[in-house]
């Protein structure tokens, strides 16, 4: 009787407490659905076929998922409670130097957007370890895992290992970006990379799995298994995609991932307030309306603005996106934190039986 | 002064020019596309547009500079190609010197996933002042090669079968532009090809690929 409770507490905590159901948890926000996804492109991918989707459709689902999501960093920001009180500078005065920023570097696209590009592609990568690496410790959390400094060290350099793949052997930003190519094919540290590419991706994947066992073994105690899947599934999607099928499936389940932790914590804010009248439903559809009419305002009508001021559509396109792109990471890395009193840690510690 | 007091006027500033902005974008759109922006922006359809209508080729090449600067290295074979184009047409050899070194630098890398990079080389190359037999014969390895990975390309075809001219082998470019007009019957230069192998007559350096 103790040994099979045992089993079922061992379970419990292997999955971990979910915030909407174990299956939608799992493959949204873990990333299992893109997991399945990534499976079918690396076996039906021919180099020909760069998507698996119609090209058609792509920039729908471009729209629906990721465009909003760089939208909802946008709309969570001013929807959090107190974040106008909390963070002015960002609220408040951000916004506006980002648009003069972005109009600066239009005046000198030739000379400043090649650098804003390398920036935003650099940091891209960096900005999904991080959130594997919050989701990976927020579900530790909310499950009882207790990481102690040294855990949560080890877990932050695991989740940056694809960064850190990008940052090599990627083909935008990163090391090409900051040194020559005659340089970084004169440096054998980065030869011997290149011939050791294989051994490093199966190293790569090896790592979280160790890791996640020695987490286990210590005082922290064990991570639930949707920690690892989600730090896993961004290691597939920069180790085993095509770089350009790695851009577009990444920026897509990313986004999907985003959308839905976001508007969890949106409707756990907009329920837990003493004045709210209205139902679950009304609040998701309100925050992901909101974040699908940004997204094309940001995205579609905000590069035409630049147009009419004489700008061509390429240069107006482009430098938007990546600015839009390097807003919404400095903006992420201020509203997840999970500050004692702040309104992010209330929604984590929820216990499982108010699911939203 | 405390610089927290600024930050409501900046609020304000900021939210009306972006909400002006974001009206500007949609008037420009409708003003010149006839409706909202689409969910798509084709800003390569743009400088086509540039080159095809308006026979504008140094903007052409302008455009085409700055793409190549800032697009993701996944489009950057088309804007090379077509700046080896553009060039050409205007004549501006310095320009076109230049795509041809970046596809060569790019199918030499194998970086490149698009099959299309081996036929944008060999146009590039065929484009030049002088093509001697070595040229064209790389320029149809080149198209042999992107027909291996993708055979119903039917520019490759109709390329391949301009490079075989130049080396006489008529009979093998006629069959090459059977194919490519099969694959696509629109298609100019395999159109121009078969009616220079019909009356022996060069193809017009307008009609490229």
């Amino acid at each position: 009787m103790s040994v099979e409770h045992g089993q079922n507490r061992l379970g419990t905590t292997l999955i971990g407490r979910s915030f909407v159901h174990p299956a939608f948890d799992y493959m949204l926000i873990g990333g299992g659905l893109s997991l399945v996804v990534a499976a079918i492109v690396w076996i039906m991918a021919s180099p020909g076929d760069a998507f698996l989707v119609n090209a058609a459709l792509l920039p729908f689902f471009i729209l629906l998922s990721n465009s909003a999501h760089f939208a909802a960093s946008t709309v969570r920001l001013y929807t959090k409670p107190d974040s106008l009180k909390m963070l002015p500078f960002l609220t408040m005065a951000f916004p506006l130097i980002a648009i003069a920023l972005l109009t600066l570097c239009l005046f000198q696209a030739g000379r400043w957007g090649p650098f804003l590009q390398a920036l935003y592609l650099t940091w891209s990568p960096f900005h999904y370890a991080a959130q594997a690496y919050g989701l990976a410790v927020m579900y530790g959390f909310r499950s009882g895992c207790q990481l102690n400094p040294n855990d949560k060290r080890l877990l932050w350099w695991v989740c940056q290992i694809p960064f850190f793949h990008t940052f090599i052997y990627g083909l935008e930003g990163g090391l090409r970006w900051l040194v020559s190519r005659e340089t970084l094919d004169s440096l054998v540290v980065i030869n011997w990379l290149d011939q050791h590419h294989s051994a490093i991706t199966v190293v790569a994947f090896l790592v979280p799995l160790i890791s996640f066992v020695k987490v286990w073994r210590s005082s922290s105690g064990p991570l639930p298994l949707i920690s690892m899947l989600a730090v896993v599934s961004n290691s597939i999607w920069w180790f085993v995609l095509t770089p350009l099928n790695a851009f577009v499936y990444a920026t897509i389940f990313h986004g999907i991932q985003y959308l839905a932790i976001v508007i969890i914590f949106h409707v756990k804010d907009q329920m837990s307030r003493p004045d709210n009248k209205h139902r679950v439903v009304y609040h998701v559809v309100c925050f992901y309306g909101m974040s699908l009419l940004l997204g094309y305002g940001l995205f579609q009508c905000l590069p035409f603005a630049y147009v009419f001021a004489g700008f061509g559509l390429l240069e107006s396109a482009l430098l938007v996106t990546a600015t839009i792109n390097i807003h919404h990471f400095i903006v992420d890395a201020y509203i997840w934190r999970l500050k004692q009193g702040d309104s992010n840690r209330r929604v984590v510690e929820t216990s499982l039986s108010a699911p939203i | 002064m405390n610089i927290r007091r600024v930050y409501p006027s900046l609020f304000a500033i900021g939210v009306v020019t972006f909400f002006t902005l974001l009206a500007v974008g949609g008037y420009q759109s409708v003003r010149t596309k006839g409706s909202l922006p689409p969910v798509y922006l084709n800003y390569t359809k743009d400088i086509q547009t540039t080159i095809s209508d308006r026979k504008d080729y140094p903007r052409a090449i302008h455009q085409l500079r700055l793409a190549v600067k800032l697009d993701h290295y996944g489009q950057r074979p088309k804007h090379f190609f077509e700046l080896a184009k553009a060039s050409f047409r205007a004549g501006d050899r310095q320009n076109q010197q230049y795509a041809l070194r970046s596809l060569r630098q790019m199918v030499e890398s194998g970086t490149i996933d698009d099959p299309r990079v081996y036929y944008y080389l060999s146009v590039a190359l065929i484009l030049q002042d002088k093509v001697d037999q070595s040229v064209a014969r790389e320029a149809i390895s080149l198209c042999r090669h992107t027909l291996r990975l993708t055979p119903d390309f039917a520019p490759a075809h109709s390329n391949c079968g301009v490079a075989l001219i130049m080396l006489g082998e008529t009979d093998q470019a006629l069959m090459h532009f059977r194919t490519a007009l099969r694959l696509d019957p629109t298609l100019e230069q395999a159109q121009q090809g078969m009616q220079y192998l019909e009356k022996v007559q060069p193809p017009s350096t307008d009609v490229l690929p």
